[in-house]
């Protein structure tokens, strides 16, 4: 009882439409008081706003969405993108697919999928209404494109788990290599198949371009690839760690911007605003959730479920599918981010206590979340992406559902080949 | 009313210049720390407990108010389209109330540390001896702040359609 | 109507909460930050639970709630002030602000092992710290001990001598530690715990202060080369804290239950570290790693060096109005009395 009801509040504020870093300090806020009165409430609310923001490991998320930012700021992104379309837009779906070429290049350098997924909206939508696509398909592919950044390193989904888990960072990114890429490879085949199934959504693009333009447009993505040898030669060399390659990659961005005469005053000042935009919302939204994850676990209500799920004698396959389609029930209608700092501390020991490899759940929770982000009713890549290219956030999720359908027969490969996510680690760490 | 509004917004404004600052010197410092670190073998002293401790609360802190004013901080939104519209700004008063007196018990309890911290002289160990106060009196300001914002948003919205107190932004997530 | 439908919901269950039966059990919470696989709560914590629960012939009843689940390490001496937990752990060099002389277990050449460094920790909060820096936090000590102290353990070469620090790139916690790798010669790199093997691996750094009992939680085994087995770096110092209004409150019978388990604990626990540090080091010697003691000559050289950092230590506390040259002092002291039993 005392469990549920502030849990009933949290659904009803999250479906009202309450802020959702309300929704969650807010009722965790409520449930503590019935558990332990005022005393309990004051306390939390006491330490948690600066102990959750006055951690050195959380720099990487404004550093890794600034680095975003100042990428799309000086159009670097918007280069990516016009390499890959004059490369790849003649096949079926191809502006498509440029696109997600685009977002895994991106997603090499970017830990960030929302920003990323602006990004992509931004400079691929125009490109596809103007060849007739469909809108529905091209926010589609824009907000699905944007989540391979979480998966392909860097990531700030596997750096917070890393750090809630206490598992290596370094393991959990190289683990994100070949589950990125083989993500990118099934987004690229269900936009083939889709546009060879209903062409209408994706005309053939007809202007072939020469050689000549091909090879020119490889000189737009020079700066990608700077960046890119300055954050992974950084982390790999032991100039930085994982955490602090986020300001690394910021500035080496900032450095490439400033060279190419792309940065304006005017455009760092806009880049920190949306950097800064997103890491309070993101920060809020911790801070509330950790204080209803206090609440959580003050009812123990995670220990007795860990028990009452360690005691049922399920087999540990059985409890690793609950785990899954609670994770992925959970994306649907909430932050990822959020997500994490709520269950990790529950599930992480349940999962590994049950002989699974945490690396590999790392990467198995870094899939839901991917889809996660595109799920309605809360997707930030479909906001995002609907929002950089002002369409309706309702047209922009009817063009997920396809790589939705994608992402869960990935997420099932991943499941059944664990080396597909623990060979790399295994074999850089020795 | 609208004249204090007014100093309102500049203060929240300027708070949240601060936040772009120190976002922008986190960026330099963390770069040049590796890089000492890395070639001359010489970090630099403090720059770790600078970034932790400082910078990322002020990041966040100065400018949670001020991302409310723009609407960035996210809400489920694919019911309430559905609702009566009064409904809905029914539901958004109750939520800046709430709202309102979470973050104004947060500021509370904040000034109590910063409190804390200043009388009884709290400072760290290490090569340098940071103050903790100043790294924590980041935390009332922010959330007053907010609860400020908070607060005015209610007042506006309780007010005749036209009359407005502070310009509004446009919803814009990206 | 949300608003409403709330009020009333959390009002009946408030009641449904209130409408228990209260029977005579005592249910104490006791909050720390460490994961439950770690070694304090293995040797520590969960004996003295069991022991506790033990000797309250079943009128206590212990919730524990392990791995920062209701604060960081930071914050639960915090928790315990507001009695958002009735016990906490408060490691003092996690609250070096608030309790700058309990952390005195940081500084070099004081403790020697674990057992006579956790009795003589135990005996200073009691006897001399408590009106100090407990009973202003509104918490009263239980008991205190330390782990075996810190070693220098690095992939580059045997270090023995305070030359042999020189150049070498050492994470540290910060506090005293940082000014020390300093002062030797070393650069003391700050990077947050989860990230010390990666870094270690890639050559951000060469090594770390650690006891033994710390390695498999940073995967040390397979970066470290060599480790120091008897020197005396500093040591880590934890305290099971509780609350002085909760302790008032409870009754005599359960106070006494406490006290005895808690005064039992404090060399059990000492003998316990050292047990399974000498496991651990078997196996890390086993998997290659260089463990070698400093010769005594040496050892008593490098404390030598690092004997300024107290006086330094007690003399910036003794300037701000604390009696940091008395605890000093006293701790040494109490170290050699509980060395020579
Ligand atoms: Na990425
Ligand atoms: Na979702």
């Amino acid at each position: 009882m005392v469990v549920a009801v502030p849990l009933v509040l949290l659904l009803l504020f999250l479906a009202l439409g309450m802020p959702i870093a309300f929704a969650l300090g807010v009722s965790g806020s409520i449930g503590l008081f019935f558990i332990g009165g005022w005393d309990l409430v004051l306390g939390i609310i006491q330490t948690t706003p600066y102990d959750s923001t006055a951690n050195f490991l959380f720099t990487t998320i404004p550093m890794f969405i600034l680095m975003a930012e100042l990428m799309t700021a000086s159009g670097i992104t918007k280069d990516i993108f016009k390499a890959a379309h004059k490369w790849l837009g003649n096949l079926p779906g191809g502006l498509g697919i440029a696109t997600v070429f685009a977002g895994a290049g991106l997603g090499a350098v970017s830990g960030s999928s929302t920003a990323s997924a602006a990004t992509l909206s931004a400079s691929a939508y125009p490109e596809m209404q103007k060849y007739g696509y469909s809108t529905p398909f091209s926010m589609g592919v824009a907000s699905i494109s944007g989540t391979l950044a979480i998966m392909i390193p860097p990531s700030i989904v596997l750096i917070l788990y890393g750090i809630m888990t206490e598992t290596g960072i370094g393991s959990l990114l190289i683990a994100g290599i070949i589950p990125g890429i083989i993500t990118a490879l099934g987004y690229v085949v269900t936009i083939w198949i889709w546009a060879k199934i209903d062409p209408k959504v994706a005309p053939r693009v007809t202007d072939k371009p020469t050689i000549r333009e091909k090879f020119q447009s490889l000189a737009g993505i020079w700066p990608m690839l700077v960046i890119m040898l300055v954050v992974i030669g950084g982390i790999y060399a032991g100039v930085v760690t994982a955490t602090e390659a986020g300001a690394l990659g910021a500035f080496a961005t900032f450095i490439v911007a400033l060279a190419m005469k792309r940065l304006t005053f005017e455009k760092i000042n806009e880049a920190l605003k949306r950097t800064l935009k997103s890491t309070a919302m993101i920060m809020t939204i911790v801070i509330g959730a950790m204080i209803l994850g206090y609440f959580l676990t003050a009812t123990q209500v995670t220990q007795k479920m860990i028990t009452f799920v360690q005691d049922a004698g399920y087999s540990r396959w059985l409890i690793l599918v609950l785990v899954i389609i609670l994770y992925l029930i959970l994306g649907v209608f909430m932050d990822q981010m959020a997500i994490l700092i709520l269950t990790l501390p529950l599930t992480f020991p349940l999962v590994t206590s049950l002989g699974f490899n945490p690396i590999w759940f790392g990467i198995i929770v870094t899939k839901t979340a991917e889809i996660g982000l595109v799920t309605p009713p809360v997707g930030m890549n479909v906001f995002v992406a609907a929002g950089a290219a002002g369409v309706r956030t309702a047209e922009a999720f009817k063009g997920v559902t396809w790589f939705v359908i994608a992402d869960l027969i990935l997420l099932l490969i991943l499941i059944l080949f664990p080396f597909l996510s623990t060979w790399l680690p295994d074999l850089m760490m020795k | 009313m609208k004249k204090i509004i007014y100093v309102f917004e500049k203060i929240e404004s300027g708070a949240y210049v601060l936040a772009q600052i120190a976002a922008f010197i986190m960026m330099l410092l963390t770069s040049a720390d590796a890089a000492m670190r890395y070639i001359v073998h010489k970090p630099i002293v403090g720059a770790y407990e600078f970034s932790e401790s400082y910078l990322m609360v002020i990041i966040i802190f100065l400018s949670m108010s001020y991302v409310m004013k723009e609407k960035g901080h996210i809400r489920i939104d694919i019911f309430i389209e559905k609702m009566p519209k009064k409904f809905v700004e029914f539901l958004d008063r109750i939520y800046l109330l709430l709202a309102a007196a979470f973050m104004f018990a947060l500021g509370y309890q904040g000034m109590v540390m910063t409190d804390d911290a200043i009388i009884n002289n709290y400072v760290s160990s290490g090569l340098i001896k940071w103050p903790t106060w100043a790294s924590v009196i980041w935390v009332p300001i922010g959330a007053y702040l907010f609860t400020l914002r908070l607060v005015f948003e209610f007042v506006q919205s309780l007010l005749p359609n036209k009359e407005k107190l502070y310009e509004e932004r446009d919803r814009n997530i990206s | 109507a949300c608003g409403n439908s709330a009020k009333t919901q959390g009002e009946s269950s408030s009641k449904g909460k209130s409408s228990k039966k209260e029977g005579e059990q005592i249910v104490i919470k006791i909050a720390d930050s460490f994961p439950a696989s770690h070694l304090i709560p293995k040797t520590g914590t969960l004996p003295w639970i069991k022991r506790i629960e033990e000797l309250g012939k079943g009128k206590i009843k212990i919730e524990y709630y392990p791995a920062e689940q209701l604060g960081k390490a930071a914050s639960l001496l915090d928790a315990a002030k507001n009695r958002v937990a009735d016990i906490t752990y408060v490691g003092p060099l996690y609250v070096n602000d608030k309790m700058p002389l309990s952390g005195v277990t940081g500084n070099p050449g004081l403790v020697k092992d674990a057992v006579s460094g956790s009795k003589a920790f135990d005996k200073l909060i009691k006897e001399d710290l408590y009106e100090l820096e407990f009973k202003p936090n509104g918490v009263r000590p239980l008991w205190g001990g330390t782990t075996n102290p810190y070693q220098i353990v690095n992939s580059v070469h045997k270090v023995t001598k305070p030359a042999d620090f020189k150049g070498l790139k050492i994470r540290t916690s910060g506090g005293l530690q940082e000014e020390m790798m300093e002062s030797l010669g070393s650069t003391p790199v700050s990077i947050p715990g989860p990230e010390i093997f990666s870094a270690w691996d890639r050559g951000t750094i060469d090594g770390t202060l650690l006891s033994f009992f710390s390695w498999p939680g940073y995967q040390t085994d397979k970066v470290a080369k060599f480790s120091s087995k008897n020197a005396q770096l500093s040591a880590f110092g934890i305290t099971y804290v509780v609350n002085e209004k909760a302790w008032n409150s409870w009754p005599e019978d359960v106070q006494k239950a406490i006290t005895q388990a808690s005064d039992e604990i404090v060399e059990k626990f000492g003998h316990a570290i050292i047990d399974e540090e000498a496991i651990l080091e078997e196996q890390y010697r086993k998997a290659g790693v260089e463990i070698y003691d400093i010769p005594e000559a040496d050892l008593e050289k490098l404390n030598e060096e690092l004997e300024p950092f107290n006086k330094k230590w007690a003399k910036d506390l003794d300037a701000k109005g604390q009696p940091g040259t008395k605890i000093l002092e006293k701790f040494r002291q109490y170290n050699k009395e509980f060395q020579n039993k």
